[in-house]
């Protein structure tokens, strides 16, 4: 049986940070992965503008920025009228690393989570897991994003019964948490 | 019981893009070495970086002190400045910066003003932030840097003065 091997020099991709030393950083780590298409913005507000004219294949936003948040991007994005911007995948990058925080990031519909600090090798894994382990989009009257469960159970029947599927839901965020190490070391093992 | 409109939808996924061939997936090593050079690329450069958030802390600080009633705005920045310093400094090396800023955004977070106390406390997280970036101590520090740490901890945890 023959591989698949991965050749990012078609993507293009969209880095969202108010901090211009994490956008060098990101943009090094983009350049160096094979990917020459990259837009820098430094807020949310500024992505939405540029956004659909962009085409990014994939977004990667901070948290904390004035005038939009990276929560707030999210949202927009995932609301867009356009369908290449509505299902772009996110990661999701931040000093935060409280569950609570990471909950809130997964509800507001990203596809990945990465506490900063990060290394090439995590952000890397986050690029590789939405190729490798692609999730469909869940629409509900609360929500709209990727399955929030990394484990395919099947659809779920009603809240009640969706009670039951909390222990995936756990397991997504305990991945989600993991810390740059763990991930480093899961992936070298 | 009430049903919940559900939709499970199977959009295009645009990262399939670089994906070349079919197959379970094989990572050139050689990919992920030329990332981490590009992070290991930029360590100069990040010394500069902690410095310029070190001086602007600093610079908040003193308008702090000399506008003691209007910190809320300055506030935010400290705390800004000090998840920049926590989310950058372990990705260069400089894993104590990230705890230091860690315990900073902790103590800072919540907070709408600042007691003397408070901003000695501060000033003590500045002040190990710079002697991390002076003496270039890279990793936790070893006993170096659990003690910063600890000592940090415990101005933190001291009962204020009657």
């Amino acid at each position: 049986m023959g591989y698949s091997e991965f050749d990012f020099s078609q993507l293009g991709v969209m880095i969202v940070d108010d901090n211009r030393h994490m956008r060098a950083l990101l943009c090094s780590i983009m350049h160096a992965l094979g990917i020459s298409r990259v837009k820098e913005v430094s807020d949310g507000e500024t992505a939405l503008k540029v956004v659909e004219e962009f085409k990014p294949e994939l977004v990667i936003t901070d948290w904390h920025m004035d005038p939009m948040n990276g929560i707030e991007l999210v949202r927009r994005l995932r609301k867009s009228g356009d369908e290449a911007t509505r299902y772009v995948p996110i990661i999701m990058l931040t000093g935060h690393s409280e569950l609570a925080r990471v909950q809130e990031a997964r509800d507001s519909g990203i596809n990945e989570f990465l506490a900063k600090p990060i290394s090439a090798k995590s952000l890397f894994t986050r690029i590789a897991a939405i190729i490798e382990n692609p999730r469909p989009f869940i629409k509900t009257d609360a929500y709209f994003g990727p399955d929030r469960r990394r484990q395919d159970i099947g659809p779920p029947p009603g809240i009640e019964e969706r009670r039951g599927a909390s222990d995936a839901d756990g397991d997504a965020v305990a991945a989600a948490t993991m810390s740059a190490a763990q991930v480093e070391e899961l992936l070298t093992t | 019981m009430a049903k919940t409109n559900f939709e499970t939808i199977n959009p295009p996924n645009p990262l399939f893009k670089a994906l070349n061939g079919s197959g379970p997936v094989k990572i050139d090593p050689r990919v992920l070495e030329a990332a981490e050079a590009a992070v290991t690329g930029l360590e100069a450069d990040y010394r500069d970086w902690a410095q310029q958030d070190i001086d602007a802390l600093r610079s908040l600080m003193d308008e702090i002190r000399a506008a003691p009633d209007d910190t809320q705005a300055k506030l935010k920045e400290i705390y800004r400045h000090a998840l920049d310093m926590k989310g950058q400094g372990g990705g260069f090396g400089y894993d104590l910066i990230t705890a230091i800023g860690d315990l900073l955004t902790k103590f800072i977070d919540g907070k709408t003003g600042l007691s003397t106390r408070d901003l000695e406390i501060v000033t003590a997280h500045i002040d190990a932030m710079q002697a991390v970036i002076r003496g270039d101590i890279k990793g936790n520090g070893g006993k170096v840097g659990s003690e910063i740490v600890a000592g940090l901890r415990s101005i933190v945890l001291k009962p204020a003065a009657a």
